[in-house]
Parts: structure tokens; sequence; C-alpha cells
């Protein structure tokens, strides 16, 4: 097995004006490489998992460690180079372009007062051609569709250069063309020993392109593993309080429901 | 846009109402020299304030609104304005009417509006950063336009009202090279400052999370540009008023004219705004026998400027 990039050990978290955990007691190792789908119905505390591994929120106890090392051991800028996020939707209260947005990925490599070379805009440049986006990159973001923006998104990430990847429910708006892109990328990423942790509300998209499934309820971890292991019907079912029924077809796992 | 605005200050400075209307012609300048006097000791300083008053304007206009990722606010938010006149109208009241006082106690009030703001932001217990910023600067302002209410009621109305009221107009008509250079440290520093931290201002007008993501620290630097901001600010109302509307719709024409990029949007809003109040400050004092407050001017063509955005539906606002 890979080592491990990041554990959770034993973190509690509760937002400040709720009286409710928003997370209990979660341990859990990602191994480095892996693809890790959070699977959990609204509200069961995915998104404020991520915000923790990310450092942005600070649990009320027990650690986060990244590489072995607790997060608050790096810099604000060594975060930045090691962990990319792409939120579910953001709001751009300017005209920014697309090209000018990804670029903003570089940040993490610059000094504070440093501004980004012919270096950075090439690599922003790269990342788009990547993303198949580069017909975009004079457009004004706040103009783009939602799915178009979620793939914008996708490239500041990537041009980020991030040895762990966050992303927040990151296929919620893609046609099934972006879809297909999306997942075909994940898979290159995890193979250039990028790590990958997305949360989705489509077990669909978690079969397809994870190896490991995290199943959350109410804040906690209802069971996590290899994607063979965890993903049965018993426990999708618990986890979404709803039939859930897997089925396999060729090689692949379907979702039935309802 | 910088030849521009050097080609403006040199012809504002030869324009005025000495002799008469009229442009003052090089061979009288190097022959009289009363002219020479008036150029050098009243012109050109208060030319020099007018372009740093709309740099300065400007730029923190820029700041506020990228911080606060609204396009709509300006740098007398967050209780700065409202404090600037608070003070300034209890130093005209009841410490004396010295320039000085009058300007140090504006300085100090804005810091104190901005401090109030901030702190009372801390406090709440909802919303997000931004919107508990917000409004608390409007409950923070609305206290001391109230204050002012009081100062104004309480005035001597033949000496210490008309004095409250030119102030509040805003004008550079009492300028000297001292007063510039009371306030230069200042509007200078926070200008660099402003204008160095201008890649950061694109991140940080994004929602904390994702600034956070791409490895800036948005609470500190925020700090960091809010204060600097409200430096700028205070320093050039402290001197000359209340200018309106400079902060609120130089930004949007810089981004109209420059893009989003504060790498760009930034220094055209700077070079834009000491334009806008050079000229504004051009007609102020040539345009009638006495002078006209400069504020009446500059909010006068801003308001104009904003309406014609607004109804070209150049003008985008979500939140």
């Amino acid at each position: 097995m890979n080592k491990t990039i990041l554990a959770f050990n034993g973190i509690n978290y509760s937002y400040p004006s709720q009286e409710q955990e928003a997370l209990h007691n979660l341990t859990m190792e990602i191994p480095q490489g892996s693809i890790v789908a959070i699977l959990g119905p609204n509200g069961a505390g995915k998104t404020t998992l991520l915000h923790l591994a990310l450092g942005w929120l600070k649990p009320r106890n027990g650690q986060v460690l990244l590489a072995d090392q607790p997060l608050e051991a790096y810099t604000r800028r060594e975060i930045g180079q090691w962990i990319g996020l792409v939120p579910q939707s953001e709001h751009i209260p300017f005209d920014y372009s697309v090209l000018n947005y990804v670029l903003f990925g570089r940040t993490p490599y610059l000094k504070p007062l440093e501004m980004p070379s012919d270096e950075d805009l090439h690599l922003a440049h790269q990342a788009l051609a990547r993303m198949e986006l580069e017909h975009l990159a004079y457009r004004s973001v706040p103009k783009l569709s939602g799915g178009e923006r979620q793939m914008v998104l996708i490239a500041r990430a990537l041009v980020q250069q991030p040895r762990l990847l966050l992303l927040d429910e990151p296929t919620s708006h893609l046609d099934l063309g972006n879809k297909g892109r999306l997942t075909s990328l994940l898979r290159q990423l995890s193979a250039d020993g990028v790590t990958i942790i997305f949360t989705t509300h489509e077990p669909d998209i978690a079969a397809a392109v994870a190896d490991r499934v995290v199943l959350m309820r109410n804040g906690q971890v209802l069971t996590a593993g290899e994607i063979s292991i965890v993903f049965n019907s018993q426990d999708l079912s618990k986890c979404y309080q709803t039939p859930v029924e897997v089925v396999e077809v060729g090689n692949h796992r379907v979702i039935l429901w309802n | 846009m910088a030849i521009l605005l050097v080609v403006i200050l040199a012809i504002s400075l030869l324009i005025g109402r000495y002799p008469g209307l009229t442009l003052l012609s090089p061979e009288r300048f190097s022959s009289d020299v009363l002219a020479q006097r008036l150029v050098l000791n009243l012109r050109l300083p208060r030319l020099l304030t007018a372009v740093l008053l709309g740099m300065s304007l400007s730029a923190a206009g820029t700041v506020f609104q990228m911080i606060f990722g609204n396009p709509l606010v300006e740098p007398g938010f967050l209780g700065v304005s409202q404090g600037a006149a608070f003070g300034a109208a209890f130093s005209i009241i009841f410490l004396g009417n010295a320039a000085w006082m009058v300007q140090g106690g504006a300085t100090l009030f804005a810091f104190l509006g901005l401090i109030f703001s901030y702190t009372l932001a801390r406090r709440v217990q909802f919303g997000g950063w931004v919107l508990r910023l917000v409004l608390s600067g409007i409950a923070i302002s609305a206290l001391f336009s109230s204050g002012l209410g009081v100062l104004k009621y309480l005035a001597d109305p033949l000496t210490q009202l008309p004095e409250i009221t030119f102030w509040l107009l805003g004008g550079l008509w009492s300028l000297t090279w001292k007063s510039l250079l009371s306030i230069l440290p200042a509007s200078i520093v926070g200008l660099y400052v402003i204008y160095r931290m201008r890649w950061r201002l694109n991140l940080l007008s994004l929602t904390d999370e994702t600034a956070f993501s791409l490895g800036t620290s948005p609470a500190r630097e925020r700090a960091i540009l809010l204060v600097s901001a409200t430096a700028v600010t205070a320093a050039v109302i402290s001197v000359c008023g209340m200018v309106g509307w400079v902060g609120l719709i130089v930004p949007h024409l810089a981004r109209r004219t420059f893009g989003a990029d504060a790498r760009l949007a930034l220094p055209g809003a700077i070079l834009i705004g000491g334009c806008f109040t050079v000229l504004c400050d051009d007609l102020a004092r040539t345009l009638l026998a006495g002078e006209i407050p400069l504020g009446i001017f500059t909010s006068m063509i801003g308001a104009a400027v904003f309406i014609l955005l607004m109804s070209t539906n150049r003008l985008r606002v979500q939140r």
C-alpha cells in the first residue's frame, strides 16, 4: 500500500453558531495517488471535511496530518503548493478573463508582492489546453455557463500543480461529455501521483472513477475503504436511508435507486 | 494615460483667473513676478494636492470595491467618511478652527470609524465577513452622521456652521505647500503599499476559502490593504474636505478601460482619478469669479457618469 498523504486523527468540528457537531470523531487515512469519493446526503459533513483538509477550518479536537506533518507546520504558500481546491461554485464579482482567472492559480508560487511571470502565463495556457478550454481564454468568467465555469475552476486548480486535489461536487453542472472528460482527467492525474478527494451526490461517478469510497452521514463516517468492498447495496441504502441497489453490468457498477 | 495626466497638469498650471480668464503665456510668466508667485505658491501646491486627492480616492475606491467584492462601495465606506466629517466638525466647534486641528480631528475619527466598524463586525454572530463589515459600516456611518447633526445644531450659525458646511462640500482653496507636505508621507506610503499589492487584490476579491486555498492570508492581507486605503483617504479628505463620487466612479471607468485585472485596473484608476480631480478643480476655480466647492463638481459629474453607466447596462452587480 502507498504511503499516507493525508490523515485525520480524531477530528471534531462544529460551526460557531451551531450546537450540533458538523463532524464527529473523524479518523481516516488517505493513501497517496488514490482517488477517494466522499458520498453522503446533504448536510453529512462532506464539504466540512474538505475545508478541514485544506486547513481553512481548524478542528476543535484532533489533528490533520499532511505527509506526516501537522497542517499548522506548513506556511500558507506551502499549503497552496500542496493542495488545490475546486469549490462547488464561486461568486466572481468582476469581469476577469478566463486566462486571468486561471493564472490566479499560480499565486502560491509567487512571493507576496510578486507578479506572475511569462512562464506562469505559459502554464495557464497549458492548463486551458489540457481542459480543452483554449477557445474561452479571453471570455469573461461571470458570463460563462455553469458547466464552463466549473471546468475553468478545475483548470485553475491544475495550474496550481497540487499533490492533493480537493474537488467539491465537481460534476454538479457538467454535461455528459464534460463528465467523461473530467473522469479521464482525474485518472490521468492519479496516474501521475496526484491524490484526489472529491465529494459527489452521484454514486455513478464515484463508481466510475474512485478506487476508495467514504460514506458519511450526520457528521460521521459510516464506512470507508476500497470501492470493491464498501460500495454495496446495504451500505449505500443505510447511508442515504433509501433503498439503493448496486448491479454489476460487465465491468461496471450501476446504481439503481427508488 | 500618464502622458495625458502630464499634459492636463501643465495646462492646468497655466489656466486661471489671473490676469484675466486666460492661459498664462510663458512670456508673461517669465516677466511677471506676481504671476510666478501665483503659479508656484498657489497653483502648484493646489494642483499637486488635486492630483493626490484623485489618485488616493480612486486607489482606495478600487481597494474597497475589490476587497468587498462589491462594485458599489467607495472609500468612505466603513464609517471612514462620516467619521472624518464628524471629527472635522468637532474640531471646528470645540478645538478652535486651526487647520491642523481640523486635519487631525478628521484623520483621527476616520480611523476610529474603521476601528469601530471592524470591532462591531467581529461581534456580529451571523453572516459572512463581508456582510458583517458592510452592515457594521452602515451602522457606524449612521451613528457618526447623527453625531454630525448634533454638532451642526450646536454650532454658531454665523461662524462655525458655514465653516462646517464648506468643509463638507469639499474644496482646495485654502491649500498651501505646508498642507500638501503634511499629508504627503501618509498618501505616498499608502499608495505604494496598495500599488505593490495589486496582484493580491485580485485574489482577495474572490471568496475567502478560495483566496486561502491560493496561498494568501485573506484576513491579514485585507487588513493591510484596508488600513492603507483608509490612511490615504483620511489624509486627503482631512485637507480637502468631503469630495464625493471620485472613489466610486473612477474604479468603474478604469475597469471598463483596462479590464478587471487589478495589475492594470489599479494604476489605471490612479491615473484617471488624478486627471478627473484636476479637471474638476480647474472648473471649480475658473468658472465663476468666486470659488465653487470642488465636491459639487465631482458629485455632479460622477453621478451623471453613474447614471450613464447604469442606463447603458455597463454596470454589473451580482451581490
